[in-house]
């Protein structure tokens, strides 16, 4: 039994959009209706109580029930399939490394980007080749849609008011990929994170963005400085900030080909990238300058990017042929967190 | 309800009704040691300075600490650091 307020409007889609923009529940684009028999087959879908409450979402702490995320990832255009991830989503969020509260509140364009692992991605259609970060798939764009919805309507982000992005950025919307676990030369993140092959997860990753990296060749050498020397922003809050947090590398399949095929592991991706990935201190202005060998960021002179090599986060995704790597500066403050994925008794 | 009419479910949601209990405000603060927790914003440093002024003008406050936020938010290490050592804080918040 459904418990939220029932609330009637019109069927007419250009009222429907009037009415979300006048009471601020959705992003500004049109929403699917969640009626009940829409947000039952959610619910039936994990054959979980409605009233259970998944968490507690930052800042408002609104009570995020089954029901309510239900409501959300139907208004997203979410199939009923896709709600497993959506739960596990909202789990991951609310771990308190992961800092919801300033990334819900803070200037910086920060989001929440959901990796996702294991068989999951094929059940459901999630897209981790070409264009994964793109338009053009339901899955994809529907769960990172929703996930949005909810840190709106249950955490209480309102744009301006409570959400203080000095910009913003287009991952707000939606942001979501699959891992190409079948293209990656390694262990897949999830692996990585102590979970079993077999063991559908999301990861979230409070991502600042996206930066394109354009390496050509096979080289390993010329590809990881060229990714090394692409995430040295001063600018970034990784470098700047007090915390150095977990930068992401989103390594093309191609770029990953490359280095597996030269016998590197991922450690030494990361190592690599992480010797080369340093900036001058006297580009610094002084006052950071002191700010960074007070926090022992410095050695020979050049800022490290993070304290550790294994700080840095590597994943593997991307359509075959390109030389695109894509990085993610973080907010810095935050840690990215991986919950497994519970398929719900359907 | 009219055919052109649909029923949907409100998405939001709100915190559990709960009781929240202030620490107890002084009623004088002449002669209190304040803290002042500075959370690196330029508006922070603008307004503390006036903030001050008053505060050992008016009310004539003793001893003023200035702290830094180590991150967006001083964890239990630090809130145990100020209570232990002033009276009162002005926190820093946003810009």
């Amino acid at each position: 039994m459904l418990s939220s307020r029932r609330v009637t409007v019109s069927e007419s889609a250009d009222d429907l959009l009037e009415r979300m923009d006048e009471w601020g529940w959705a992003d500004g684009l049109p929403i699917v209706p969640p009626t009940e028999d829409r947000v039952e087959a959610f619910v039936g879908q994990v054959g979980r109580d409605p009233e259970e409450v998944i968490a507690e979402v930052a800042p408002r702490f609104g009570v995020a029930t089954v029901e309510k995320l239900a409501i959300n990832a139907v208004m997203a255009g979410c199939r009923p399939e896709y709600f497993p991830v959506i739960l596990a989503a909202v789990e991951a969020i609310v771990e308190p490394s992961f800092n919801l509260n300033g990334i819900q509140c803070t200037t910086n364009p920060v989001a929440p980007l959901l990796i996702i692992n294991g068989p999951i991605r094929g059940e459901i259609g999630i897209n981790s080749k070409a264009n994964a970060l793109g338009q053009g798939c339901r899955a994809n764009a529907t769960i990172g849609r929703a996930l949005r919805f909810v840190l709106l309507n249950i955490g209480g982000a309102t744009p301006g008011t409570v959400d203080k992005a000095t910009l913003g950025q287009p991952g707000k919307f939606t942001f979501c990929l699959g891992e190409d676990e079948e293209e990656n030369p390694w262990e897949p993140l999830h692996v990585e994170r102590g979970f079993s092959r077999q063991q559908s997860t999301v990861t979230v990753v409070g991502a600042a963005g996206t930066n394109n990296i354009c390496a050509f060749g096979r080289d390993p050498d010329i590809i990881l400085t060229i990714i090394a020397h692409s995430m040295t922003s001063m600018g970034c809050n990784n470098v700047f900030g007090d915390e150095a947090g977990e930068p992401l590398i989103i390594l093309c399949p191609h770029h990953a080909g490359a280095c597996g095929e030269a016998g590197l592991s991922k450690v030494d991706v990361k190592r690599t990238i992480w010797q080369r990935a340093r900036i001058p201190l006297d580009v610094f202005p002084r006052h950071l300058q002191q700010e960074k060998l007070a926090q022992g960021r410095v050695v020979d002179g050049k800022v490290l990017l993070t304290p550790k090599p294994e700080d840095l986060m590597v994943v593997v995704a991307g359509g075959p042929g390109g030389c695109h790597t894509v990085t993610c500066p973080t907010f810095g403050d935050t840690i990215a967190a991986t919950k497994p994925i519970r398929m719900g008794s359907r | 309800m009219s055919k052109s009419e649909v029923i949907i479910l409100d998405p939001v949601a709100w915190p559990k009704a709960t009781t929240l209990r202030l620490a107890t405000r002084p009623t004088d603060i002449k002669g209190m040691t304040v803290g002042y927790l500075d959370n690196g914003w330029w508006s922070f440093g603008l307004l503390i300075d006036r903030v001050k002024k008053q505060l050992v003008e008016r009310y004539g406050v003793g001893d003023a600490i200035h702290y830094t936020k180590v991150k967006s938010s001083p964890g239990t290490k630090q809130i145990e650091k100020l209570s232990g050592e002033c009276q009162f804080v002005i926190n820093g918040l946003g810009n």
